[in-house]
């Protein structure tokens, strides 16, 4: 995650130009413990790029690899800040305070360099005694009114977790800063008894009420992946996994209400640090100059703002819209802002305006503080006047390339155009249901008169052999004319059976004249018998069903 | 087919939706103009942060990072252009002068299939489905009609076609390509700060990562060598990359 807490804290000190700062992701250690330690470079235009990966110089209690760059732009509340981080991995391997140097980093034809950063290295705790430890509480045990303070979620694991779930800080004299909310880490600690793993989750609160504020035991339902199921499911993506659910001990807070507060009281609890800087400071009467008022604290800045403009005789004041931001960083909440006043002399000579007062509470003195933020000296110079032109020498800003030849230019940006492209997961979800419809049907309908072409050859296969013409003959109809034409058919079957053709391509007159002489003068005989009493309307003979039986023995035989 | 109705439905919303959300290159447009390259250049940003960038708007960031002589940047966003506008002349123009600005950089790695050199995904899934439509309608329409050859075949290279894109899609998504940027990347042998070093990558080389393991990635670069690089080192631009970003954990 870029660390926009430190993107925030830098974003308007780069209208000062490229600024540089080195932060950690846990400023407090153990023995055998692993962090992050990020290099942020925010860089104003102008400023060139970064040239190589900065060298983090650290004692041999350490060890500190390059993770690589990762670049960013950032729009927030109007301002755009660009600029590269640098990531680090901290190891601890002894214990005590670690200093790692300022690091230097070149931009451009510059080299700039951060503070040094102070490690606090604590010696390993003891793995947790049963498999899974939940504790849950502040971590200090009293507090002032309108403090910002952390509560601590901690799950120490002997095992891989899936998940934690806390359940909710439920109070109604807690309230969570506007700016910044809890911050999860999980790492794990190399111990010689048994590497575990650390959950942690850091949540900011202000303490809204005062005296003892009890909370009652907070529940956490842990997942664990079963061992089974990541044999079954190496993808992970039907993992089974077995639930817990820990409770921790009820924990009180004791909450001092602040002291009668002095007349111009910010509202604000903490240690903070005010510092005033100016864009300029020789200007001509009428000009303005930009004096930023940058706020650093563990409190909040939820609700803050400087004491009212007043305008004097010498200059008057507008105040601009403020930049706040606020998060845990090195296990403490830290808001900081930057508040724009800007200053128009209206007289010439050295500006001298008294210094903006700001009385806030510090916890750790128990007492309110005054701070005092002094203009820097700025020489104001008669304006001119008369003219009425304006001389600028602001570079002209250019998207165009240097004069080069056509081929080595490259094209311009497009001016309209659609911004994004649809997804073709939906494009290839629709082709999915069309498929279905499409493609797969069309096939289902190839698979069933497949099928049916199947069972019908399986059922010719399995029918029982046609019935030869002797046995027609046993079972013929008692109607005459079906009877008749019953005898036709068996005639004309063992006709077809004699010649060896089949019975639908059989030419009756042509396979009458291939029997023996005989025989054929038979088939004619009581074919003419047969035609006549079907179609003539003749009475067929007595023994009609006798003779054709004669003729029809007579062909098989043959 | 209550589905397939569904998901045109969704299709043409989402089409819909880019139609009207057309603004942000005319917004970051008036900035280019006025000269205002970081804000023009954060405009695009935001609107290819907010959702699938089209090729228009990662061609005007290439161009943003190229004026601001970030090669490896503008390389980075002309590559994620090139997948969504293959045909366009610009922006083939754009990157090869983009590609001899670096030093170093390696010969790029390949796209994920040859094809899509001359045709996006999109292009050749909906050829795929036109020609499964047209073939699987006329076959389950008339199945018994006289010579249905030529619909199934039809039908088939439909559904050929359509396997294509969808394998398309899937080595864009699973293996988008990188491109180093910032600082040279040193290339180890494992995914831990102190393995070996292999080789080392200059800004500008364009590589395919192929799997994310912590804070590392497994990549493959033009001239086919593997090995694992920090998260950050390169810049990948698109939905398939978004996995192998520092801000994913």
């Amino acid at each position: 995650m870029v660390s926009t807490l430190w993107v925030l804290c830098l974003l308007v000190a780069s209208a000062f130009g490229a600024r540089v700062q080195v932060s950690v992701d846990d400023s407090q250690l153990e023995v055998g413990q692993s962090t992050k330690l990020h290099v942020t470079v925010v860089l104003s235009g102008g400023d060139g790029r970064v040239r190589g990966v900065p060298q983090v110089a650290a004692p041999e209690s350490v060890v500190v690899a390059s993770l690589g760059p990762t670049s960013f732009t950032q729009t927030t509340r109007g301002y755009t800040v660009t600029g590269v981080r640098f990531d680090y991995s901290v190891k601890a391997l002894v214990e005590g305070p670690v200093t790692i140097d300022p690091v230097s980093v070149v931009v451009g034809r510059d080299t700039l360099q951060t503070d040094p950063l102070v490690l606090e290295v604590l010696p390993a705790s003891a793995p947790p005694e049963t498999q899974i430890v939940a504790q849950a509480g502040f971590a200090e045990e009293t507090a002032w009114e309108g403090q910002v303070i952390l509560y601590r979620y901690e799950v120490r694991s002997l095992v891989d977790l899936h998940r934690s779930r806390w359940s909710q800080l439920a109070s109604d004299s807690l309230v969570r800063p506007r700016d910044g909310g809890p911050v999860r880490r999980q790492y794990v600690i190399e111990h010689p008894d048994g590497n575990f793993l650390v959950d942690l989750t850091l949540d900011p609160v202000i303490v809204a009420g005062s005296g003892d504020l009890e909370l009652a035991p907070a529940v956490v339902i842990i997942e664990i992946p079963t061992a089974s199921s990541a044999r079954r499911d190496p993808w992970g993506l039907m993992g089974r996994t077995t639930r817990k659910t820990l409770a921790t001990e009820a924990t009180t807070l004791k909450v001092r209400p602040l002291p009668p507060a002095p007349e111009g009281f910010s509202g604000l609890v903490g240690e903070f640090d005010f510092a005033g800087e100016v864009d300029e400071t020789a200007v001509v009467v009428g000009d303005s100059v930009n004096w930023t008022i940058r706020v650093r604290g563990d409190g909040t800045l939820e609700g803050f703002s400087l004491p009212e403009p007043i305008d004097t005789e010498a200059a008057r004041m507008y105040d601009g819209s403020p930049v706040v931001s606020g998060g845990v960083e090195a296990d403490r909440y830290h808001a900081q802002g930057s508040y724009a006043r800007v200053v128009v002399p209206t007289t010439e000579g050295a500006l001298a305006l008294p210094p903006l007062e700001v009385i806030t509470f510090s916890p750790a003195q128990g007492d309110y503080v005054t701070h005092r933020i002094a203009l820097p000296e700025i020489s104001v110079k008669p304006g001119k006047e008369g003219s009425g032109e304006v001389e600028s020498f602001a570079v002209e800003p250019s998207t165009s390339e240097p004069e080069l030849d056509e081929g080595q230019k490259v094209h311009d940006a497009y001016a309209s155009g659609w911004a994004t492209t649809p997804s073709l997961f939906w494009l290839l979800r629709g082709a999915g249901g069309l498929g279905v419809m499409l493609g797969i049907y069309p096939v289902l309908l190839w698979i069933r008169e497949a099928v049916q072409r199947w069972e019908a050859r399986r059922e010719a296969r399995n029918a029982p052999p046609p019935a030869t013409p002797s046995q027609q003959l046993a079972v013929l109809p008692a109607d005459p004319e079906a009877r008749l034409a019953a005898l036709d058919g068996v005639l004309r079957a063992a006709l077809a059976k004699s010649g060896a053709v089949d019975e639908g391509a059989l030419e009756r007159g042509a396979a009458i004249d291939g029997l023996p002489f005989e025989l054929a003068e038979q088939v004619r005989a009581v074919v003419r018998i047969l035609e006549r009493a079907r179609f003539a309307g003749e009475a067929p003979p007595d023994d009609l069903d006798a003779r054709v039986r004669a003729v029809v023995r007579t062909l098989e035989a043959a | 087919m209550i589905r397939a109705l569904r998901c045109l439905v969704i299709f043409a919303a989402v089409l819909c939706a880019n139609l009207a959300n057309a603004g942000p290159v005319e917004d970051g447009f008036a900035h280019w103009e006025a000269g205002e390259q970081d804000a023009a250049r954060a405009v695009w940003e935001e609107a290819a942060d907010t959702a699938t960038p089209s090729g228009v708007l990662l061609y005007n960031l290439g161009v943003a990072w190229y004026r601001a002589e970030d090669y490896p940047r503008a390389v980075a966003y002309w590559r994620a252009a090139r997948r969504l506008r293959p045909r366009d002349a610009r922006l083939t123009h754009n990157l090869a002068r983009g590609r001899a600005a670096l030093e170093g950089a390696g010969n790029p790695v390949a796209m994920a299939w040859g094809w899509m050199e001359l045709a996006t995904v999109g292009e050749v899934g909906l050829l795929g489905l036109l020609l499964l439509f047209i073939g699987g309608l006329r076959v389950a329409l008339r199945p018994r009609a006289p010579n249905p050859a030529p619909w199934w075949i039809t039908w088939a290279v439909g559904l050929f076609v359509l396997g294509l894109a969808t394998s398309g899609m899937h080595a864009v998504s699973t293996a988008p390509v990188l491109v180093v940027v910032d600082a040279p990347a040193v290339v180890r042998g494992d995914a831990r700060v102190d393995a070996e070093e292999r080789f080392v990558l200059q800004p500008g080389a364009e590589v395919r990562a192929e799997h994310r393991l912590g804070d590392f990635v497994l990549v493959r670069s033009g001239d086919d060598r593997r090995g694992w690089i920090p998260v950050g080192a390169a810049l990948g631009v698109g939905p398939g990359a978004v996995r192998y970003s520092a801000d994913r954990n």
